[in-house]
């Protein structure tokens, strides 16, 4: 009996001993945990967004699931700091980080990558009453679109709703601008659905919600010539892409609108127009592709593409197409958003740095500010070898077109045959228009209200008579 | 056995010998004449009498000039801009 209650009281210290040892270990991960919050709490209260982020997600690993508090924290810091940062952090990481901001992010992520399911999958977890729910909607209508589905046209409709709802209680202009050009991509999401359709009327009929002040507008209306021109109406076509001549949309860069020009002229038959035309391309892009291609060649440092849009106009010295093209890549929504984020960090580092204790969180900042800036080169590059390559197949379709002219002209010779004119004339005949288009005479000057509006009014040239006919 | 030897050897040299005796010469032709005219073919001629040259009508090349038929590049470039 003693020995059995000496057994007893053995194993039952033994498992007070372990118990004890159990609380200590969770008192202890409980109060590392406390020391990151606090962490967080004092970078968010002295503004250091990108350090709280960092503590953050450091507090966050530890957590199994994150409370209504936690979300509201990520929102808060995220709202400041942008998504940009989101890049330095494992994305099997965020997934658990079940926010808006990260959500908005995976789902640009998995789009990137061409995993539309999984980028559908995240952009419909955003909230109907989150600021990112239009740019949600927006994603997951172009991931049902890309993948030939047809209920796409719910998901941009319901962001033109919400862009429009949010954006009148908006009153900050660059943030208005945001929501703006959200729900003029949904529009023409709408628009280019149509046209692949072949309902070119209804396609014109969407792009005209999009009104000329707008930002997408210049790249709309080449849309919008390629409707007129499947329409068979290449006057309105010609009078569209002569908009692009004019100085306001000079520095827009489209190979595609000349490609288009050349073609209207050959199916109106006008094949002296249209080889002057080719040969007037040929003249122009080789110039500019010789720029782009110093450029690209010049491009030693890992940070030359930064660099070139985030320094000053003055201090960079380059061709003027290269600066003009530069400025059409400072406006594009992604660039703003990350040079914002960017120039917050960049501030948070020169503030911190006046502060030597804290040398750690500098050196977090300094891989951040380095990673930002490679993220930044890589979709700058993007686009001036986009530029590049867009010049080579273009120039390639264009000689093309100039060979079907040879061949053309050749059977007309074989045949002993010649066009009804050898230049045509342009007569209000030939002026198409529906009811909501304008038609405006063009006196020598490009009158921002008439932009977009012009027409030609040449007769088709495609009659063939005999030589010697009259 | 000297007596087969023997014998052996005899049949060997008549052989021989005989073989010896022949002598052969070669004549190659220097000029051999076909008359084709003179060939007999069995047949019918299908074939016309005269050769002609019937007129075709010249072929006409066309190229796949350059059209679109939808903007999903340019879809995918709106969401890449974005974010």
């Amino acid at each position: 009996m003693k020995k059995l209650l000496l057994i007893v009281f053995l194993l039952s210290s033994i498992e007070m001993g372990f118990a004890a040892k159990k609380k200590r270990k969770v008192r202890r991960r409980v109060s590392k945990q406390s020391r990151i919050l606090r962490a967080v709490q004092r970078n968010v209260k002295d503004q250091n967004w990108n350090v709280a982020l960092y503590y953050f997600f450091a507090y966050l690993k530890k957590k199994k699931t994150m409370t209504d508090k936690d979300n509201k924290l990520a929102e808060q810091i995220l709202g400041k700091t942008g998504t940009l940062p989101l890049y330095l952090y494992n994305a099997d990481f965020l997934n658990k980080v079940d926010v808006p901001s990260v959500n908005i992010h995976q789902a640009h992520f998995n789009f990137k990558a061409k995993k539309y399911p999984e980028a559908f999958k995240f952009a419909s977890k955003v909230p109907k009453d989150s600021s990112y729910y239009p740019e949600a909607r927006f994603v997951m209508g172009s991931s049902q679109e890309l993948q030939g589905q047809k209920n796409f046209e719910d998901y941009m409709k319901q962001c033109i709703k919400a862009s429009n709802k949010i954006s009148k209680k908006i009153y900050e202009d660059k943030y208005k601008r945001y929501f703006v050009l959200v729900k003029e991509y949904c529009i023409a999401g709408l628009a280019r659905s149509s046209f692949r359709d072949g309902k070119y009327k209804k396609s014109n009929h969407y792009y005209n919600w999009i009104p000329k002040t707008s930002y997408s507008w210049p790249y709309i209306l080449m849309e919008k010539a390629w409707n007129h021109y499947h329409q068979g109406d290449y006057n309105r076509t010609l009078g569209i892409s002569m908009t692009y001549q004019s100085p306001l949309l000079e520095s827009y860069f489209f190979p595609e609108i000349e490609v288009l020009k050349a073609l209207s002229y050959f199916n109106l038959c006008l094949y002296r127009d249209a080889a002057f035309l080719i040969d007037k391309f040929f003249k122009v892009y080789k110039e500019r592709s010789k720029n782009l291609t110093k450029v690209i060649k010049s491009a030693v440092s890992d940070k030359f593409y930064f660099e070139l849009v985030y320094n000053k106009k003055e201090k960079i010295k380059q061709h003027p197409y290269i600066l003009s093209l530069r400025n059409q890549l400072r406006k594009k929504l992604r660039i703003n958003l990350h040079l914002l984020s960017y120039q917050k960090a960049r501030d948070e580092y020169d503030r911190l740095s006046k502060n030597k204790k804290r040398k750690n969180d500098m050196k977090f900042l300094r891989f951040t500010l380095d990673r930002m800036e490679r993220i930044i080169n890589k979709n700058v590059k993007e686009y001036f070898y986009f530029f590049i390559n867009q010049i080579n197949f273009f120039s390639y379709e264009m000689f093309n077109i100039k060979l079907e002219i040879i061949s053309r002209r050749k059977d007309l010779v074989y045949d002993n045959k010649k066009l009804v004119s050898t230049r045509a004339r342009g007569s209000y005949d030939n002026v198409n228009r529906e009811s909501d288009e304008f038609f405006y005479t063009f006196n020598g000057a490009f009158w921002a209200d008439e932009l977009g509006d012009y027409s030609f009014g040449l007769k088709s040239n495609c009659k063939a008579v005999q030589k010697g006919s009259k | 056995m000297r007596i087969i030897t023997v014998l052996l050897t005899l049949m060997f040299l008549s052989n021989y010998s005989v073989k010896a005796k022949e002598k052969v010469v070669y004549k190659y032709k220097k000029r051999q004449r076909v008359d084709l005219g003179d060939l007999e073919i069995k047949g019918k001629i299908l074939a016309p009498g005269d050769i002609t040259v019937s007129e075709r009508e010249r072929k006409r090349f066309r190229r796949d000039l350059y059209d679109r038929r939808d903007f999903d590049e340019i879809i995918r470039l709106n969401v890449l801009n974005m974010r």
